[in-house]
């Protein structure tokens, strides 16, 4: 074979690889993807889920707020909360967006005129008015705090029991004067009242329903061996004895108003349980746990009950007590308890976070607000 | 030239002449499976006027469906009569929420950009549609204890649904989601 020829035949090899190469190329080449418009990732305006933020510790519990507390509330929004210090002033809170649980983010002093010996607050359901009780000398007197007109108003001192109607524009009040008490319902700073009824004791307390249809009422000061607890409506047309037998003290309703807890002394031990009744059903049964309404709080179904219990010293004593913390079902009774060593804790002023997974409580021990995280294992 | 070298040659030009052939049959099929994406699918196109009153209608219906507040969702059943069935009830369980979760002291007002409306319109009784909105969200009021002042700015982006019945088009979808 001459040279031509064997230029000729490697001409058509480079040829045919040169094809081939091209039909691989074109089956299993790089492939371009087609032009589709991808829009970014979006969030809805209705659910914005925070990146959780997780904070690592050991405790459960942990301390929020270190000046000692006056009657804490959580923001309608959860946001934060505000609350007393012993000289009156009132202070917000902030808490940081997105953490799991609340950490300050600000802290500020509101132009509220403080006023000392300030013992507790009553904050309504809604708005931005409250009632305020000073404890001076031993001498109780109210004040409504008029945020309109940003100023205390004086309650006169015939006031002896007061509760807000859910509505936040309206109270309901006791008036005690000449060996005789008289229910009412007026403005938040009394005026303009009109009477519900006569009463015959002289020392009752009284707790407005949720739903503002039912007035619950015990005497405060009561010396026998039974205390009952009372039911009135605002229209004063229904009147029940509602827990007749024993010596019962504080009362708490359920956000549903179906249902409310009461203490109940022991008679043996002398110590207050912690008791519950129905209005659906009538049942009325003991939780089992030796507290009082005051160490306690209702979850937001009506069910779930958090509370204080101590396991030194006895609620419904003028002492400090050492705590252990409780969530019990008030159906099954089935109860979970938090305790921790590395805190002495008397809870006081129990509240839920929004999303009830935080237990904010003031501790009688050092009057600080701390927390508990109810979720964290 | 030799023999050999000419049939060499014949057969060389032949191969080349198929080769080219294959070529050209292989790129022109893969052209013909690749979708053309880019090409626009048939669409309707409303009238100037039609064009100014759904635009119009969107800009509306969006300022007061996403303008509410803690007790005050009227503006959102008011609309109503603007609604498919299928919208209504979804109205309706979004009034619901509403009114379980916002808290109170709660304000949003929503301005809609009219100048953003945009729309496809694929089928003769649907439409799809795209508005841009500003929303103020305020919160409490200054010195309030417990819902104390906050005001938040933000930009959402609003996708229609419409659906014509006779010559009036409702609202058979709404979804709002921040930019």
């Amino acid at each position: 074979m001459n040279k031509k020829a064997i230029a000729i035949l490697g001409a058509i090899f480079i040829l045919i690889v040169g094809t081939l190469g091209f039909l691989i190329y074109s089956k299993y080449g790089k492939k371009t993807p087609a032009p589709i418009t991808q829009n970014p990732p979006e969030e809805t305006a209705q659910v914005v889920v925070p990146e959780p933020v997780v904070i690592p510790e050991t405790s459960k519990f942990s301390k929020l707020i270190e000046d000692q507390v006056v009657s804490p509330a959580l923001f309608f929004n959860g946001k934060g909360l505000a609350y007393f210090d012993l000289q009156g002033r009132l202070y917000q809170v902030k808490f940081e967006d997105g953490s799991v649980k609340p950490v300050i983010a600000e802290k500020k002093a509101l132009d509220v005129e403080p006023r000392a010996n300030i013992s507790k607050v009553l904050w309504p359901k809604k708005g931005d008015h409250f009632i305020a009780e000073f404890n001076g000398g031993g001498q109780k007197s109210l004040s409504f705090y008029d945020s309109d007109n940003v100023k205390y108003v004086d309650l006169p001192p015939q006031i002896s029991a007061i509760d807000w109607f859910p509505g936040g524009d309206s109270v309901l009040f006791i008036w005690t004067e000449n060996n005789k008490s008289t229910l009412a319902i007026g403005n938040p700073d009394t005026t303009n009242w009109k009477k519900v009824s006569d009463l015959w004791e002289l020392d009752d307390q009284i707790s407005v329903s949720p739903d503002g249809k039912n007035i619950l009422f015990y005497e405060t000061s009561a010396t026998g061996t039974t205390n009952s607890i009372n039911l009135v409506t605002p229209d004063a047309k229904v009147w029940k004895s509602l827990v007749k037998e024993g010596y019962n003290y504080g009362v708490l309703w359920s956000p549903d108003s179906q249902k409310f807890l009461f203490g109940k002394q022991d008679k043996n031990t002398r110590k207050y349980q912690l008791w519950y009744y129905d209005f659906s059903t009538g049942e009325v049964k003991s939780l089992g746990l030796f507290t009082t309404p005051e160490k306690a709080v209702w979850g937001k179904d009506s069910q779930t009950v958090y509370a204080a219990v101590p396991v030194t010293g006895s609620a419904g004593e003028s002492g400090l007590t050492i705590d252990e913390f409780y969530k019990l079902n008030t159906s099954t009774l089935e109860k979970e308890s938090f305790a921790d060593s590395n805190f002495t804790l008397d809870g006081r002023n129990l509240f839920l976070s929004n999303a009830e997974d935080i237990l904010f409580f003031k501790n009688a021990q050092d009057g600080g607000l701390y927390t508990l995280n109810l979720i964290k294992k | 030239m030799n023999k050999t070298n000419k049939i060499l040659l014949y057969i060389g030009g032949l191969l080349v002449f198929v080769m080219i052939g294959v070529m050209i049959y292989v790129t022109v099929s893969k052209q013909s499976q690749t979708p053309s994406v880019s090409e626009p699918l048939p669409q309707y196109i409303l009238g100037s006027t039609e064009e100014v009153q759904l635009k119009e209608f969107a800009r509306y219906f969006l300022k007061l469906y996403n303008s509410y507040g803690y007790g005050y969702t009227s503006n959102l059943s008011a609309l109503g009569d603007d609604q498919t069935t299928a919208m209504q009830e979804k109205t309706i369980a979004f009034i619901e929420d509403l009114n379980s979760t916002l808290a109170d002291g709660f304000n949003q007002i929503t301005e809609p950009d009219a100048s953003s409306f945009s729309y496809t319109y694929l089928e003769a009784d649907h439409i799809t549609a795209m508005l841009n909105a500003t929303v103020n969200e305020t919160y409490g009021d200054e010195g309030s204890p417990r819902s104390p002042a906050e005001t938040k700015i933000y930009s959402i982006k609003a996708k229609f649904k419409f659906i014509k019945n006779g010559d009036k088009w409702f609202v058979d979808n709404l979804q709002i989601t921040k930019k």
